[in-house]
């Protein structure tokens, strides 16, 4: 005789590691069957949601999580409900005692009426449990760690009160239960496989050319690329050596263009990029492109070609101190441009 | 040149009724600030010596130049008199040359000027401050040092066979304008202006210049130029 009983949770995560510190975390609405009971229990949670990515490297990085929960009853006819707290591959399914294959609990709270320990007393104040990354990615004992392909295994933080019957008390997770199922769950991501490769173009410049890359073709929304590393080597000469990659440096996603300075005029260079995503994966280097940086005159060096006397510098002694303020200020915007 | 004519008599015409609520004769004002825009053709291929036009040929146009003067009035009987100083500043960019004479939109070269003025002045204003004429005729004349740099490709400052592309120009320069009493037109405005913020006079002005910056006489880049300016000024 189990009507309408709505659960309402949610868990802000928080971390020392930046990349896992967007992790926030919202669970709302929890509906469950009840009994004829109109009274509503609530857990009044973070409504915050960020998803996270997590790569290979986790594996082996014990990064440890915590989640905050708070959790509050308006009525003592449940008190014998446990709040649970545990992982589940893909979503938030039922939790049965040691059912569904990767689920892990990972906090059981009791509700023992007297006892300062009950979520209860505990959930009027934040509360932080703790976890670690590797305690998803191990849910189905690892094996995504060994897997170069493995693209998107999401898994879910799940929370909720577990439930026999009304008024049937369960000290264990054993019995007929009834599992909460947040309408927006944690869902951490976990990703092997690389970015596509970027398309790179090459413009020649004077001891420089400027590698723009375009990472349009990752259409990942989840697991987006973050940055593109630039690099270069002298081209290859038909039964030559062929020189190493050189990397230069990286170019945020989205972000255009970087421009390679210090090459000799002349001399072809091929450029290339990678991606490397979210969860730390980078992808294969792009087709080369090759670019001859040119020897050019700017104003200056058509003006002096042409019999121009100038030679620079500051004119005279009076016009020494204009001329070092405007040199001192044009050092500082070079520096800061670097 | 018969419609610039009927214009011009219709503003005169307008201006004495106009100036039957202006009541600015007495109003104090000691200091004028000047905004003001104008094409800037620095005459570097009048340099003696040179076989070609190095500025036409790489820029082909004038620098646009902005420029920012404050002035105080010393003396104020017929007329004001006073110093000034102005600092402006502009830019021109053009495609870097390759070695057969080509250029290449991938290498980007440009020119850029900050020119500092100190000047002494004299307006005409005493028939805007006494009868109402809204024309203020003025003359400054004075000294003007000119940074400049040349930039080429990725390098703030060009380099060319050890010769640092930068420095400054000393010269001297003469400025005749007129300048345009703004407040004849609406004169309940100019009064606000006034009583709110202090401004006595806005003025709309034109005026050219003529400066020999070439460090007087020296070889070398001649930013000497024969350029139009206009602008508003605000006198307070």
């Amino acid at each position: 005789m189990l009507e309408k009983l709505a659960l309402y949770a949610g868990f802000r995560l928080a971390t020392p590691c930046p990349s896992m510190r967007a992790l926030a975390v919202a669970f709302s609405s929890l509906a469950l069957a009840s009994t004829a009971y109109a009274q509503q229990l609530a857990l009044e949670l973070d409504q915050n949601t960020v998803n996270e990515v997590l790569g290979p490297s986790d594996c082996a990085n014990a990064t440890q999580h915590t989640a905050t929960w708070t959790a509050s009853l308006p009525t003592t006819d449940d008190a014998c409900t446990d709040l649970f707290i545990w992982f589940a591959p893909n979503t938030c399914e039922d939790l049965t005692d040691g059912g569904v294959p990767g689920e892990t609990l990972l906090g059981d709270i009791t509700n023992t009426v007297g006892d300062s320990n009950d979520w209860q007393t505990l959930g009027a104040t934040p509360q932080n449990i703790t976890f670690l990354s590797q305690q998803l990615i191990l849910l189905d004992g690892g094996s995504v760690c060994n897997d170069p392909n493995v693209n998107n295994q999401v898994y879910a933080l799940c929370a909720g009160f577990h439930w026999a019957a009304l008024g049937q008390c369960t000290s264990t997770v054993n019995g007929a239960v009834q599992t909460v199922h947040p309408a927006t769950q944690i869902t951490v991501t976990f990703d092997s496989q690389g970015p596509p490769a970027p398309s790179v173009t090459a413009s020649p410049g004077d001891t420089t050319v400027t590698v723009a890359a375009d990472d349009t073709a990752d259409t990942s929304t989840t697991n987006p690329v973050i940055s593109m590393e630039v690099f270069f080597r002298a081209t290859p000469v038909d039964g030559g050596s062929v020189d190493p990659w050189t990397d230069y440096g990286s170019i945020a996603a989205n972000q255009g263009s970087l421009t390679v300075g210090g090459l000799a005029d002349g001399q072809s260079y091929d450029f290339a990029c990678n991606a490397t995503d979210q969860a730390g994966n980078t992808g294969p280097m792009s087709s080369p492109v090759s670019a001859t940086p040119i020897l050019t005159d700017g104003f200056f060096g058509v003006y002096l070609a042409e019999g121009g006397h100038e030679r620079g510098g500051c004119s005279s002694a009076v016009g020494l101190a204009p001329c070092l303020a405007l040199t001192l200020l044009l050092r500082r915007h070079r520096r800061r441009a670097r | 040149m018969t419609l610039r004519r009927a214009a011009f008599a219709a503003l005169m015409l307008s201006a004495p009724s106009a100036l039957a609520d202006v009541t600015y004769q007495s109003l104090p004002r000691t200091m004028n600030f000047e905004i003001k825009l104008g094409p800037y053709k620095p005459l570097i291929d009048e340099e003696a010596g040179l076989t070609g036009s190095p500025y036409a040929e790489t820029f082909s146009g004038s620098m646009l130049l902005f420029e920012l003067e404050a002035d105080r009035y010393l003396w104020q009987k017929i007329g004001a008199l006073g110093v000034g100083f102005s600092a402006g500043y502009a830019e021109k960019y053009g495609d870097a040359f390759t070695q057969d004479g080509g250029r290449t939109g991938d290498v980007k070269t440009s020119l850029k000027v900050v020119p500092l003025r100190l000047l002494g002045l004299y307006r005409f204003d005493y028939g805007a401050q006494h009868y109402g004429i809204p024309f203020v005729p003025y003359v400054k004349a004075g000294l003007v040092y000119t940074a400049w740099w040349a930039s080429k490709g990725a390098s703030t400052i060009d380099y060319v066979n050890g010769d640092r592309a930068a420095g400054g120009k000393w010269g001297a320069e003469a400025v005749f304008g007129v300048a345009f009493l703004l407040d004849v037109l609406e004169p309940r405005l100019a009064h606000d202006f006034y009583s709110d913020i202090g401004i006595a006079h806005t003025y709309l002005f034109g005026d050219f210049t003529y400066a020999a910056d070439n460090n007087f006489g020296q070889a070398g880049l001649d930013l000497s130029s024969k350029h139009f300016m206009f602008g508003l000024s605000f006198e307070y």
